[in-house]
């Protein structure tokens, strides 16, 4: 069996969950498992009649006080259900959620555990995980010990399934958890505050250098930046023309960052401000050098005058949100 | 951007990308001579330039020194108009501790008029004690420890600066690259082919390149280069730390850089420090005699101790008690390639036939990187050095080491 | 409120990362220096020992290479620093340095225990939890702020996509905090210097009792297949044409990718 622990938030199930399903399809085929979708909600949703396209069982457990994520729950009832049915595999997103609850999980279980998978496979009943380390450099091929294993997926890596015309046999487990003192209580969910400027938290973050001239320059791409719900921030050559402050200088003696989107606007790629974004999951760089040593590490790159390029990206933006 | 395969042969290879090895194809490509292939086995500057301090002054120690420097800050202050360096300013003073007061007041009216007559137009002042306590007042005038010295006065280097020294080595770059030089990176040279007492060409990690000179600029590696034509380059590569610290408080001051005489007590000697961007950087091993040990380039300590800062601390609290606290931000070490009298090497080798030796700058490279780059133009196309007028008076060439050369 | 940070050292300035032929990883011109997040997690519990009276007690496991980032521990305003280190640790997987940071934490008084998220060279995010599961003790990662009233924290998490979480955990607890929950503080001279004169006690397997396993016999249950370089674009996909052409597929990329 291969278990694929459903990630639902406020009434959705989150993309995670079809990666996994898909992922999870291709490993129940090579093991001849069956691939089974666990879903923990308070009956307000029918998720399972969503997953039962897509898995040949449904595992649901039903009451009030699932209705929103808590580990402590959630990783009891998991518990029970992992202990009573030992799946092979147990895959869980490396989400939030999952990072709060999966490893602490496996050592409940005693179970092999490996986390932020991009790939695994299965090879001679031996579960193999592939990892990245070191910021995506080095790739690590690890293989598990043990007869069951629990690893969590890292978003966005696999494709989400397709829909297989499957009717997954639906199966209710009754919900019963010993503890009834609760050390972890949800209280309520939020948006993310933006009064602080934090740009370690930005998931999109245009960044300018050097080949910004003139102090003036910075508020045409403050807003540009601010019309794609980007977060400014700049290499050290700026913060020391005091044109924005240190709280905003991305590099190793300024801020790390792991944003969604790095857009470096006139940042030739010295190693020190390198060090502070290379691992953003897309880079675009927009710079007239084509030597610039950012280009070895942005994913996407216009070669040409910064000057040209931002008013054109600024009005083609402003022109797509009317 | 560097899938193209190497070239077969070129005219000129330099070994080297860092703020010397740039300097020099940019000044070569200037006059024309653009069949020049530059390899770098790291990325461009991040050898050992791009950790230097980045002080600039208008000062030499001979009269070619002088007037060498007075053609670098023609390119310096080029390269600040077009927008691709800063010069940020930096008053450079270094005070002079003596006990005796007599032999001070001579040795201070000297270092000031030996710099006029060697042509300096350099705004270097002389400093009386009281004139030196204005310009920096945390300074201790007079050390409570017999011996230590008191401070009898200053020399004033109104006109250092310091830059950013990856910005100094990219602007070489660009303005090569824009001229038709060949620059590539992370590529090694593996080997110097010589055939009958000539240079025929390199060996590379990414193949065999003709050419028909070798300009090693290699810095701390030089003497690793030398050796692959049987030469022993008196350079040696040595460790140097700075601290990044930063007080509570921002102060205004009137100087820029102050380093601690290198012949002082041994108790103060090492002192440097400068402003920096919020902050100051510093250490207390500033060139401290006999206490260089080589290390292996490849392989050293890059990064800081806490007994260094408390060594640099010690020393600054010693010197200038009216510091004030601060917090140590960050420190990085890095490299001088350093020659037996801390004067640069800039000559052609005896053989092979067609290898140039520009290395040895001792701490000063980026400072006299433009220097390096135009006197290499010359001695490399022309045979000879215009730039200075009395070559002969000049320090840079190898033969002051006769017995390695 | 006695708080408990455990730290860890790992390799950094990666750039420059290099494997060799058999996969192993080039040390030759590496640095070490204390992983990112743990600073932050340092930071909060000085500023919780700065509120509330208390003590930090920093723990790390490595060999003696880690001395130096002990000290900035201390320096910053740590109360005292233990290393643990034992041949059994190297090649040891996630969950046996958790049991061995578990029995480590016994040795204590603690009210909390603070980790970073993640270590910026694996990435794993797995040892917060692991601990407070063999601890017994409730756990919340990617913390955002920490509030601490009598004895409940209330805690607000990092999700997805803008959203965070609020919730109560009760003390004793352990956190795994996020970069950017507060600013954390340079060293001040002061602290190095009386850093660099504090001792620094050593543990090895002998110091704690870990169950089962008395003789350090322990079997790590992940198994290094082998470390490799992932093929990847060196150089960046060149957007070309025109300017106008070129600001066109940048947006169309961007909004493939849902980025827009």
């Amino acid at each position: 069996m291969i278990f694929i622990i459903a990630e639902h938030r406020t009434c959705k199930l989150q993309d995670i969950t079809f990666q996994m399903l898909a992922k999870g399809r291709a490993l129940a085929d090579k093991t001849a498992s069956a691939l089974v979708a666990v879903v923990l909600e308070d009956g307000s949703q029918s998720y399972e009649h969503i997953l039962s396209s897509y898995a040949d069982s449904i595992l649901k457990v039903r009451d009030k006080c699932l209705s929103n994520f808590n580990s402590e729950i959630y990783q009891e009832v998991l518990c029970g259900l992992i202990s009573k049915y030992k799946p092979l595999l147990t895959l869980i997103g490396h989400t939030s959620y999952g990072i709060e609850m999966a490893s602490s999980l496996a050592v409940d279980l005693g179970f092999t555990f490996v986390s932020d998978c991009v790939d695994l496979d299965v090879k001679n009943h031996r579960v193999y995980a592939t990892r990245q380390i070191y910021g995506g450099k080095v790739n690590s091929l690890i293989s598990l010990v043990g007869e069951n294993c629990i690893a969590t997926i890292r978003p966005n890596v696999f494709k989400g399934a397709e829909k297989e015309g499957l009717h997954g046999i639906i199966i209710e487990s009754p919900f019963s958890i010993e503890k009834t003192t609760r050390r972890k209580r949800f209280i309520e969910l939020a948006t993310t505050p933006t009064g602080d400027l934090d740009i370690t938290q930005a998931d999109k973050i245009v960044s300018i250098g050097r080949g910004i001239k003139k102090e003036e320059d910075v508020k045409i791409i403050a807003d540009m930046a601010e019309s794609i719900g980007a977060v400014l921030a700049c290499s050290r050559a700026i913060v020391d023309k005091g044109w924005l402050p240190v709280e905003r200088q991305v590099g190793s003696s300024g801020r790390t960052v792991n944003a969604k989107l790095y857009i470096a606007i006139g940042i030739s790629g010295a190693s020190q401000h390198l060090a502070g974004m290379s691992s953003c999951e897309t880079i675009v760089a927009v710079n007239e050098d084509p030597y610039a040593p950012i280009l070895s590490i942005a994913h996407y790159a216009i070669i040409d005058d910064l000057y040209k390029v931002v008013p054109l990206l600024k009005d083609k933006l402003c022109s797509k949100r009317r | 951007m560097q899938k193209k395969a190497l070239p077969t042969k070129v005219k000129i290879v330099i070994i080297g990308g860092g703020v010397i090895g740039t300097s020099v194809a940019y000044h070569l490509a200037e006059r024309g001579c653009t069949d020049i292939l530059l390899l770098d086995k790291g990325e461009l500057g991040h050898g050992s330039s791009h950790r230097a301090a980045g002080t600039i002054s208008k000062l030499g120690l001979t009269a070619s020194g002088v007037e060498i420097m007075k053609h670098a800050w023609r390119t310096y202050e080029n390269f600040k108009k077009e927008g691709d360096i800063d010069l940020h300013p930096n008053p450079y003073i270094l005070p002079l501790w003596q006990n005796n007061p007599g032999y001070y007041q001579q040795y201070l009216k000297e270092v000031v008029n030996i710099l006029k007559s060697l042509g300096s137009t350099a705004k270097v002042e002389a400093l009386s004690a009281e004139k030196t306590k204005n310009i920096v007042p945390e300074i201790r005038l007079n050390d409570v420890e017999p011996g230590l010295g008191n401070v009898l006065g200053a020399v004033m280097d109104w006109e250092s600066v310091w830059v950013d020294p990856y910005l100094l080595v990219m602007a070489y770059a660009k303005r090569a690259r824009k001229l038709g030089v060949d620059i590539r990176t992370r590529i090694e040279v593996t080997g110097i082919i010589v055939k009958g007492g000539k240079v025929k060409g390199v060996e590379t990690t990414a193949g065999q390149v003709e050419c028909d000179k070798i300009v090693c600029s290699a810095g701390p590696w030089a003497s690793k280069i030398g050796k692959m034509v049987g030469l022993e380059i008196p350079v040696k590569p040595v460790r140097r730390v700075l601290i990044k610290i930063q007080k509570k408080e921002e102060t205004k001051d009137k100087w820029g850089q102050y380093q601690d005489e290198p012949g002082s007590h041994e108790k103060r000697k090492g002192l440097w420090i400068r402003h920096d961007v919020a902050g100051f950087v510093g250490s207390g091993t500033h060139e401290i005699e006999g206490k260089d040990e080589a290390v292996d380039p490849d392989n050293y300590n890059e990064s800081y101790t806490y007994e260094e800062v408390i060594d640099f601390a010690t020393k600054l609290d010693q010197q200038m008690p009216g510091f004030g606290e601060f917090d140590v931000v960050d420190g990085w070490a890095g490299l001088y390639e350093v020659t037996h009298d801390s004067n640069w090497i800039m000559d052609k080798a005896e053989s092979p036939e067609g290898f140039y030796l520009i290395c040895g700058f001792s701490g000063e490279g980026i400072h006299a990187s433009a220097a390096a780059g135009l006197f290499a133009s010359e001695l490399i196309l022309d045979g000879k050095v215009k730039c200075v007028k009395d070559p002969s008076l000049w320090a840079y060439n190898s033969q002051r080491f006769p017995e390695i050369l | 409120m006695n708080v408990i940070v455990c730290v860890k050292q790992v390799l950094i300035s990666t750039e420059s990362l290099k494997l060799t032929g058999d996969g192993k990883i080039v040390e030759k011109g590496m640095s070490y220096d204390i992983n990112e997040w743990d600073i932050y997690a340092l930071e909060e519990a000085i500023l919780i020992k700065e509120k509330y009276g208390g003590s930090v007690t920093v723990i790390t496991i490595g060999p003696e290479t880690v001395d130096k980032m002990l000290r900035g521990c201390l320096a910053k305003g740590a109360d005292r620093a233990i290393r643990f280190w034992d041949p059994f640790v190297e090649g040891s997987d996630g969950f046996i340095l958790a049991i061995t940071l578990s029995e480590i934490i016994r040795l204590f008084e603690y009210d909390l225990i603070l980790f970073g998220a993640q270590a910026s060279d694996d990435g794993c995010a797995q040892i917060g939890p692991m601990v407070a599961q063999i601890l017994a003790i409730p756990h919340a990662t990617l913390v955002t702020k920490l509030e601490l009233v009598n004895n409940i924290a209330k805690v607000r998490r990092e999700l997805e996509n803008g959203v965070d979480e609020i919730i109560e955990v009760d003390l004793p607890a352990a956190f795994a905090v996020q970069t950017g929950i507060n600013r954390p503080r340079y060293a001040p001279l002061k602290g190095i210097m009386q850093a660099m004169k504090q001792v620094i006690p050593t543990l090895c397997l002998q110091d704690i009792e870990i169950l089962g396993h008395p003789s350090g016999n322990f079997i790590s249950r992940i198994q290094l297949e082998r470390l490799y370089t992932p093929e990847i674009i060196r150089s960046a996909l060149i957007l070309d044409g025109t300017t106008d052409e070129a600001t066109d597929k940048l947006l169309a990329v961007l909004s493939d990718k849902g980025l827009l």
